[in-house]
């Protein structure tokens, strides 16, 4: 579940496993690269912690506020979730066209594996 | 940095009789805003009683098809609730609309509605705040004001309630339910939160050694039909200049059912009681519309940097009816 560090206080979390970009070897890493996705570098770590957390969080079925029927079992994962489901990283240096793009092609590639492992089923 | 004592007690009444013992404590929920005000200086607790670790976790339907929701619910949880999506579209994306996914992730039900206004004054100690100092005067009244009040602010106070969540439970009639070593005790919602009069720094009902143990929620079919609208600077991540939610029953063209409270305007989620009851048994009309607008309305005052939100306030009732009537509700 990703959360902002600036806000936890530390003993709240005690005997939690946390992870953060240290811990982090994700595709998305490569794909901010080919598409750039940053360019300062400074909100880079937390895009990429925070684009991990969202995407389990869409895989779960969580709307968000672009969703437009929020009964509906799965949400499309379109430009527009992105943008709102990242809101909370801004950056500053205006990359976001470039990190939507990495988003969009790493979420894509999930699903395309995900189709392959149940067609091979 | 201030040293303050840190205790987790994991049932509820340790904690309740921890904080009843010492005046200078506070409840800790999933820290988004208290964490801040104590690095700000804003709040200073001796002693902080961490309540995420009590069992207050669950979502529970009722027998009558409410829903009792545990006061330590994170936000994000509540609102992708499969009943709350379905029976109550109008929470979900109210809930949906505040902050981010990372402070929904942390932020508690009981922590929503304690929340601090975001007056920039209130947070600046070097400002004259009412609600900080009591007496110290208001640097929003002829300062920047722009998210601030436009219905039941004081002379004394302007600041306007943050909540997007809270909107949506105003329309809900939802029940807080408290609980301190006195016993348990039940508020309705739409009373919890105090407007500020002479005493801005009391926000709510609860006293200051009760702690918030659930939220629950009637049935109330007509909110199957609600959406929640929320107009601010920025398409996300902004807290509102105004929202509304909005239910809507119509039954061969006439207004049967309607609920409405609005955002963003007072220092409490505005249950809009007098445009409901000029709804009702009204054709279903932009007309009608406007009118329970303006109804509502009528009593609300602006200052220069915030007159803007009495006319807003008025479109975007009448643009969430609207979609309401024309497009159904958001499940």
């Amino acid at each position: 579940m990703r959360i902002n560090a600036c806000l936890a206080l530390a003993i709240q979390y005690e005997g939690r496993e946390i992870t953060t970009i240290e811990g982090v070897a994700s595709p998305l890493q490569e794909a901010f690269v080919v598409h750039d996705g940053f360019q300062c570098g400074y909100c880079t770590s937390g895009q990429i912690c925070s684009a991990i957390g969202m995407l389990a969080e869409h895989g779960n079925g969580v709307p968000s506020a672009a969703t437009e029927h929020l009964d509906a079992d799965a949400v499309e994962l379109t430009g527009a979730e992105i943008r709102e489901r990242m809101s909370g990283n801004l950056c500053r240096c205006g990359a976001h066209n470039g990190i939507v793009a990495a988003i969009q092609e790493v979420a894509g590639a999930d699903a395309v594996s995900h189709v392959r492992a149940e067609a091979a089923r | 940095m201030r040293s303050f004592a840190y205790v987790r007690p994991d049932d509820v009444a340790a904690a309740v009789r921890t904080v009843a013992a010492q005046p200078d404590a506070k409840f800790l929920g999933g820290g988004t805003n208290l964490v801040d005000l104590m690095r700000e200086g804003i709040e200073r607790p001796a002693t902080v009683v961490d309540v995420t670790g009590l069992p207050l976790e669950e979502i529970e339907e009722l027998p009558d098809g409410g829903l009792r929701i545990g006061a330590g619910v994170r936000n994000s949880r509540l609102a992708g609730h499969r009943l709350v999506r379905s029976r109550y579209p109008m929470l979900a994306q109210a809930i949906l609309s505040g902050a981010s996914a990372q402070l929904r992730n942390m932020a508690t039900v009981g922590g929503n509605l304690l929340q601090r206004t975001r007056c920039l004054y209130f947070y600046d100690d070097a400002a004259a705040c009412n609600k900080r100092e009591p007496g110290a005067g208001c640097a929003a009244r002829d300062g920047f004001h722009r998210s601030g009040a436009i219905l039941g602010a004081s002379p004394t106070c302007i600041a306007a309630h943050p909540s997007d969540m809270c909107v949506a439970l105003a329309a809900l009639d939802a029940v807080v339910e408290v609980e301190s070593v006195r016993g348990v005790r039940r508020i309705p919602l739409a009373g919890f939160h105090r407007l500020p009069g002479d005493t801005p720094h009391i926000e709510t009902e609860l006293a200051a050694d009760e702690l918030i143990t659930a939220v629950e929620l009637p049935a109330v079919p007509v909110a199957a039909n609600s959406r929640y609208r929320k107009v601010r600077d920025r398409a996300s991540y902004a807290f509102a200049l105004v929202s509304v939610a909005a239910a809507l029953d119509v039954r061969d063209g006439a207004v049967t059912g309607a609920r409405l409270a609005l955002g963003g305007v007072a220092a409490k989620p505005w249950r809009a009681s007098k445009a409901e009851q000029a709804l009702l048994g009204a054709p279903a009309t932009e007309e009608s519309f406007r009118h329970a607008a303006e109804v509502e309305l009528a009593s609300a005052e602006g200052l220069p940097g915030n007159a803007f939100k009495i006319d807003l306030a008025r479109r975007t009732i009448v643009a969430t009816l609207r979609q309401v009537l024309t497009e159904g509700g958001a499940a």
